[in-house]
């Protein structure tokens, strides 16, 4: 359309009519030199087949990532001139993108975290991104388009991301560690008596590190997620296990505050198939929440039931709840309400954010009820079917209890 | 008194080591110490320790290259090893677990009285 609208701005019929043979010819090839020079000087890669997979069409970009000029692609099968690896795998011809298209009328993209390299004829293997869509004519399949780009930066800058969050994980934790372990050892009184004083303001020094050290873990957890390297491997779980390893971690706290806690698991619950990692994840957020932001002596309920499709996980407190204005902001990244800010409690904005970006990647759902000064109630609910697989790099969820059990 | 256990701990960083030394030198536990993997793998193999307390990043030879060939001695094959790190990425708690690790701890996530605690339940 475009082209048209450039060349002419008449009637097109009309103008074919009134044209001499010649014109028309010129005309022609004056679009075709032009769709050429787009194709040509379009940084992606194109290519174009028929139904039988030959390529009839592709361009100079598509031509440099194989180190093949385009002529000698062209007639060829897509899958003889493109080699496909995910990872190191070869990818079989019948499991090849432009397969899944053709076959199921689908459009499929292949992005940074499908790891796809493109094997050139220099033999040199390239990290590629894809769309590849089914090419119609009224309705029929007749060949595939394949779209391809170099992702080399991008996967360059995605290595960078992902090493400066194990070294900072690393790096960050060790000086963190040691002051915990040090004012640990003064307030067990390994270098002599503590005098009352000096132990309220050591246990001042230990829990403002111990909130550095969860910020820490919090934000590598979110980062992880926002780089969407992280796995999720789901096993058949015994949800009110995992439930009550979360509560185990906060034992000290729902002490100390005098907080009753709760909790009914239906009977008819059967196992889902979770990450248990990432469920004990959302389990700690949710309870870890309704404990710090419920006052002295208040209650905590915990239920785990199943509806026809889901297995929901209420949880209910009698705490500050969430001002009207703050509820829709609540599931913000770094978002804390203005009560509980006024408070002055510990937190990081950041637990409601990592459950909801769990269940968005996993599948499930998560919602409120809130009264301010009365409490709010979260509901979490994952499919009877369970969470959907998902590969990655990095596991989640190590905040409390990071042993890893030998199997 | 008798029967002193012995535990090896192989870390570069001298105040993690300093607190777990005076830690355990109080629940009477002998602490032999090395600041490599290749010194590491020498003292184990020569005193033989009842446990071996490892982090993974250190000079000269990592922690998961000294397990890997503390673990082809027939000695080395059984003694527990305890993983003590900051690192927490899935491949290295993997490769660990793969290479025979006991068990995997992150150090700031630990309060050290746990982590003497746990050491003592792999003593008994």
């Amino acid at each position: 359309m475009v082209l048209m609208a450039e060349n002419d701005n008449n009637n097109l019929s009309t103008d074919i009519r009134d044209s001499s043979y010649e014109d028309l010819i010129l005309r022609i090839h004056q679009e075709k030199e032009q769709l050429g020079a787009i194709l040509s000087s379009m940084s992606e890669g194109l290519v174009v087949t028929d139904i039988n997979r030959r390529i009839i069409l592709i361009n100079q970009a598509a031509g440099i990532l194989l180190r093949l000029a385009p002529d000698e692609a062209v007639g060829r099968n897509f899958g003889e001139v493109f080699q496909l690896y995910r990872k190191d795998q070869l990818i079989k011809r019948e499991d090849s993108p432009l397969e899944r298209a053709i076959e199921n009328k689908n459009i499929i993209s292949i992005s940074l975290l499908e790891h796809f390299y493109l094997k050139n004829q220099n033999g040199r293997t390239l990290p590629v991104a894809m769309q590849v869509a089914p090419l119609l004519l009224n309705g029929e399949v007749t060949g595939g388009i394949i779209l391809l780009r170099d992702i080399t930066r991008e996967q360059e800058v995605d290595q960078a991301k992902s090493e400066f969050v194990s070294l900072a994980s690393h790096q960050l934790r060790t000086p963190l560690s040691s002051i915990s372990w040090f004012i640990e050892m003064i307030l067990d009184g390994d270098v002599g008596p503590v005098n009352k004083r000096q132990q309220e303001y050591l246990d001042v020094l230990y829990q403002s590190n111990q909130r550095l050290i969860e910020l820490v873990n919090d934000l590598l957890d979110v980062s992880r997620i926002d780089l969407g390297t992280f796995i999720i491997d789901p096993k058949l779980t015994d949800l009110p296990t995992i439930a009550e390893e979360a509560l185990v971690d906060l034992t000290s706290k729902i002490k100390i505050k005098n907080i009753t806690v709760n909790k009914k698991y239906s009977e008819s619950l059967p196992k889902v198939s979770v990450d248990p990692r990432l469920t004990h994840v959302i389990f700690s957020n949710l309870l870890s929440n309704a404990v710090k932001y419920t006052p002295e002596g208040g209650t905590v309920n915990l239920s785990i039931e199943p509806t026809d499709q889901e297995v929901v996980i209420t949880v209910t407190d009698t705490g500050y709840g969430i001002p009207l204005a703050d509820q829709p902001k609540i599931f913000t990244k770094l978002f804390r309400a203005d009560n509980i800010k006024e408070r002055d409690l510990e937190g990081t904005g950041l637990g409601l954010y990592i459950i909801k970006s769990i269940l968005n990647h996993a599948g499930g759902r998560v919602w409120f009820d809130s009264l301010p000064d009365h409490g709010s109630t979260f509901r979490v609910a994952i499919p009877l079917a369970g969470m959907t697989q998902k590969e990655g790099t990095k596991i989640l969820g190590f905040t409390n209890n990071s042993e890893r059990k030998n199997r | 008194m008798i029967n002193r256990k012995k535990i090896l701990i192989v870390e570069d960083d001298p105040l993690v080591v300093k607190a777990l030394k005076e830690k355990f030198t109080k629940e009477n536990i002998q602490v032999l110490e090395a600041t490599d993997g290749e010194t590491g793998l020498k003292i184990a193999l020569t005193e033989k320790p009842d446990l071996i307390l490892l982090d993974l990043v250190l000079s000269v030879m990592d922690g998961l290259t000294m397990l890997q060939q503390l673990r082809t001695d027939s000695w080395g094959a059984k003694v527990p090893v305890i993983i003590l790190t900051n690192l927490q990425e899935s491949k290295e708690i993997l490769a660990a677990s793969e290479a025979g690790a006991n068990s995997y701890l992150v150090k700031a996530n630990w309060r050290l009285t746990d982590i003497v605690e746990k050491i003592k339940s792999f003593l008994k």
